[in-house]
């Protein structure tokens, strides 16, 4: 088994979530191959445009969904461009699923508060669609969602985030946006005030969170206020990344590669690392 | 040298407490006949500075990263030249810049020098004796020819005293080059190559490129902020691909090409590019050829301080062919 | 441990032998510097004890290497991997190089095995070298390393006197030396006690002596120093050190393609770049030259240490020598350990 050589696959279909982020819906050629596909909520991988190049990126569909993967990309690069410029049935290759995970089984038990910010919302989502597939969902509490973006057109997965999660048992979304705007009867306001207003309670729960990094700042420091420990929280970190098995380098911070010792980490643990992220 | 190393620290000691906030000089480097840049932020730290003959450096390019601040530079007469070039394209603040001139009988070839002394043998003091160098050691006095011992650039050179510099220290440096030679003789030896001959120099010399791009980080004259050969930089050049990463003989041309081409007419002949390149590839035969060129395409022609290739004039006779 | 003789004059025999057989790569001079390259003849070789430019970790682990191909005719997609390795005999390896090997192994062996180098790993006999002189930038003895030890070759051959000792280190070491029987004789006595004397002879000869204890807890407390944007003043952000180095096994991915057939390369790339660690955002994690100088002190005396439990240097000296503007990092050791927090 060669880590570096792609696997074959196809897009399906191709969802437009925002202005600049579209959802592509992906099937491994191989069936074999498809159905012995498992990853878990957090994990990455590459994806090859032939010809353009290769990048990272975080699977957003759920391990429970079967058929397909899911990966919510904006366009902002040489390979997010050509990937924006495919249409149904373009051959794309996939490698993966890279990195660690969400830890979800010491989730179990526990309520979770998920907060995240425009695209950042892609990396939870499987998360969120894992504890809610039947099968799992007697293992874990309440999902509170805090989710933000600069304006309704910039919120991703809205068939989710404003029907199929809400509807769901135990499930409380709270969105906001960052202006008011025509139309839009909800919050308005940043994440981080959002977060204050709300005050989440850090009772036996568990936080995910990923958006901007100012959201994140500012959102930590709410949270810190809250009660919240650094124990607690989890967010998932982005570097420039080109083998995606501990290799080549560059996406180290200090001793760790995000690659393979993340994408995920908790607050305890980036503050044991060097800032270089 | 003493009494220049010493004129050397007084001067930067006083400029440094007369507000200059970064003295870029030379200091004694770690290895046997070395020398290292040096950047004084302290009066006190001026006593650390030297020169002998194995400050090879130009330092000029480290002023780029200097931008607020105010700086003194020392240069040789070969390096004087960069900070004109880089001031006329506005990289420098001419304003906020001393420049210390050091007259330079020539640089020694380390490799020379490191060929005659004993391993280990430490140099205490180096004295410049009409043609020669005089090492001092624990193990006794060792000379050094300069004809014999010189870099090559410095057997050739006509700058030995700075022009242009604020501040002049020492006494006049004797040139050392031989009227005899030609400074071209490099490149007109590799220009009578038969063409098979040639071509197999070439692939020899940049078959061997690391890419490293030590030549493009030295060179003073490489000034643009972002580089051709950077393409990992979002949306540069729309994602242009100049060159492969990847290593291989064709692009390797291509980026040397390239190289000189972007710094023709510009190349202030400091020499750096050669001197830094680990696998020794003969850059100033390039350099030297594109000057040689534009010498003898536009020798005549009114040019400032930028050169023929970039002065402009209403009134230029040549048409367009 | 097998113990053997090679006459001297047997070594070049030996090795056109070895080249009919396998791809023989050794050490070539061009121009005065030394490359570890194929040779078509075994006149090309180089002996003596130089230190090559390149480090011969080149040999496992190219500059440049097709990882595969790809096709995109038709709207379809086809892939075909470019792994290739043929069976080599890998000459001439000195004692720092040998580590640098293990150093890389951790890397590139660690699950999920990287299958480009594993496969010439395998199929290459390394045969080391001991070094008869210490240069002035090396410092393998911090290390641990004897500049005539054969730790990580197949064959070991050191000189002394009018022979070379051999030492069979490995089974596939003991496979070359049985198929080549004819060119070694038995060990003699006193040869083994020669090579230790030359042992202690080369030990006396290093210019500057490197401790590097404690080193990695050291640099821990000392990410926040001010010593690396010091240090990184006259850094010229350029790519020799890590290019040169035995241990550096940082690459880029990249796609060369015409129309619709295309090849995916690795290649090495350095930490020093400027691009390295951008993020097509515009963030950089190190955008500061002295943070990225600092990255690579840090892999080389802490991080290696920390992931793989073996140190990122091998003190070849090969930073020290090329480096174009004196950053010594037998200076930044011994600075590093005498800092205070």
């Amino acid at each position: 088994m060669n880590p570096l050589l792609p696997k074959p696959a196809t897009i399906v279909d191709i969802i437009r979530e925002t202005g600049d982020v579209k959802t592509f819906r992906v099937v491994l050629d191989d069936p074999e191959e498809m159905a012995a596909w498992t990853h878990k909520p957090g994990q990455t991988a590459m994806l090859s445009v032939f010809g353009v190049g290769e990048a990272m990126f975080c699977l957003a569909s759920s391990p429970t969904c079967r058929d397909w993967l899911e990966f919510s990309i904006r366009r902002a690069g040489k390979v997010t461009s050509a990937l924006h410029e495919l249409e149904p049935e373009a051959k794309i290759g996939v490698r993966g699923p890279y990195g660690n995970h969400f830890p979800y089984e010491n989730m179990q038990g526990k309520n979770l508060l998920v907060i995240g910010g425009g695209i950042g919302l892609a990396p939870l989502r499987p998360l969120v669609n894992f504890m809610l597939a039947p099968e799992n969902r007697q293992h874990y509490g309440n999902i509170e969602v805090i989710y933000g973006a600069r304006s309704y057109g910039d919120l991703c997965y809205k068939e989710e985030v404003f029907r199929v999660w809400p509807q769901a048992p135990g499930v409380s979304v709270f969105t906001t946006i960052d202006a008011p705007e025509e139309g839009w009867s909800g919050h308005v306001g940043f994440v981080p005030a959002y977060v204050e207003e709300l005050k989440p309670s850090p009772e036996n729960k568990f936080v995910v969170i990923c958006g901007p990094p100012v959201m994140i700042r500012f959102t930590l420091k709410a949270l810190g206020e809250l009660g919240f420990e650094e124990k607690q929280i989890y967010t998932t970190l982005e570097m420039r990344m080109k083998c995606g098995i501990g290799k080549c380098g560059r996406c180290n911070v200090g001793a760790r590669f995000v690659c393979r010792d993340g994408p995920v980490f908790n607050l305890a643990e980036l503050k044991e690392l060097p800032p270089e992220y | 040298m003493k009494e220049l190393t010493e004129s050397l620290r007084q001067e930067a000691s006083r400029l440094l407490r007369e507000g200059v906030e970064v003295f870029i000089g030379y200091a004694a480097g770690s290895l046997q006949a070395s020398a290292r840049p040096f950047f004084a932020t302290r009066p006190e730290e001026a006593a650390e500075l030297v020169f002998n003959p194995f400050c090879v450096h130009n330092l000029v390019k480290y002023l780029v990263r200097f931008p607020d601040k105010r700086t003194a530079v020392v240069v040789k007469g070969c390096d004087g030249g960069a900070v004109s070039r880089l001031a006329e394209e506005r990289h420098l603040d001419r304003e906020k810049i001393t420049v210390v001139g050091v007259p330079c009988g020539g640089m020694l070839e380390r490799e020379r020098v490191l060929a005659q002394l004993p391993p280990a043998t430490r140099i205490e003091a180096v004295e410049e004796r009409g043609n020669t160098y005089v090492l001092h050691t624990a193990r006794g006095e060792y000379p050094f020819e300069k004809k014999a011992n010189l870099a090559a650039k410095c057997l050739v050179c006509v700058r030995n005293n700075p022009v242009g510099v604020d501040l002049l220290l020492g006494k006049e440096a004797m040139p050392v080059a031989d009227p005899e030679r030609d400074p071209l003789e490099g490149v007109k030896a590799v220009e009578a190559l038969p063409a098979g001959e040639k071509a197999a120099f070439w692939d020899r010399v940049f078959g061997r490129c690391l890419r490293c791009y030590a030549c493009r980080e030295v060179c003073p004259a490489c000034s643009c902020t972002q580089c051709a050969f950077e393409q990992a930089v979002p949306g540069w050049q729309q994602g242009a691909m100049w060159v492969e990463k990847a290593k291989n003989l064709p692009d390797s041309y291509h980026y040397h090409l390239i190289r000189a081409f972007h710094v023709a007419g510009r190349c202030t002949g400091c020499a750096e590019c050669e001197r830094v390149c680990p696998v020794r590839i003969p850059l100033m035969l390039l350099n030297q050829k594109l000057a040689k060129e534009i010498e003898a395409l536009f020798g005549g022609a009114p040019a400032g301080a930028c050169g023929p290739l970039c002065a402009y004039a209403p009134d230029d006779p040549d048409q367009f062919a | 441990m097998d113990s053997k003789l090679l006459k001297k004059e047997k070594l070049l025999p030996l090795l056109d032998e070895l080249r009919k057989e396998f791809l023989l790569v050794a050490p070539v001079e061009e121009d005065a510097l030394l490359f570890y390259r194929p040779v078509e003849s075994v006149a090309e070789i180089k002996l003596g004890s130089g230190r090559s430019v390149v480090p011969p970790k080149e040999w496992f682990f190219p500059q440049a290497e097709s990882l595969y191909r790809y096709s995109t005719e038709g709207g379809g997609l086809v892939l075909e991997e470019t792994l290739a390795a043929t069976p080599a005999v890998l000459f001439g390896i000195h004692p720092c190089d040998l580590r640098s090997f293990a150093v890389l192994d951790a890397v590139f062996l660690q699950e999920p095995v990287d299958r480009y180098y594993t496969l010439r790993r395998e199929k290459t006999v390394i045969i080391g070298i001991s070094c008869t002189a210490v240069c002035p930038e090396c410092f393998c003895s911090a290390y641990g390393i004897s500049p005539v030890e054969g730790t990580g070759a197949d064959v070991h051959l050191s000189e002394v006197g009018a022979v070379y000792m051999v030492e069979v280190l490995t089974p596939k070491g003991k496979e070359l030396v049985a198929r080549y029987q004819e060119f070694f004789e038995d060990q003699v006595a006193g040869v083994a006690e020669a090579k230790e004397a030359r042992k202690e002879t080369l030990s006396g000869q290093f210019t500057v002596r490197v401790t590097v204890d404690g080193l990695p807890a050291k640099l821990g407390s000392l990410f926040d120093h001010p010593y690396w944007e010091e240090l990184s003043r006259r850094c010229l952000g350029c790519g020799i050190c890590t290019y040169v180095c035995p241990t550096c096994h940082c690459f880029d991915i990249t796609d060369v393609c015409r129309g619709f057939e295309g090849k995916r390369f690795r290649c090495w790339d350095a930490c020093l770049f400027r691009d390295y660690t951008l993020h097509t955002s515009g963030h950089n994690p190190r955008h500061a030259l002295y943070q990225r100088l600092r990255n690579r002190f840090f892999h080389k005396l802490k991080y290696n240490h920390d992931r793989y439990a073996i140190e990122g240097c091998v003190g070849c000296g090969r930073c020290v020598a090329l480096c174009p503007v004196n950053i010594d990092i037998r200076e930044v050791i011994a600075t590093v350990r005498g800092l205070g927090e």
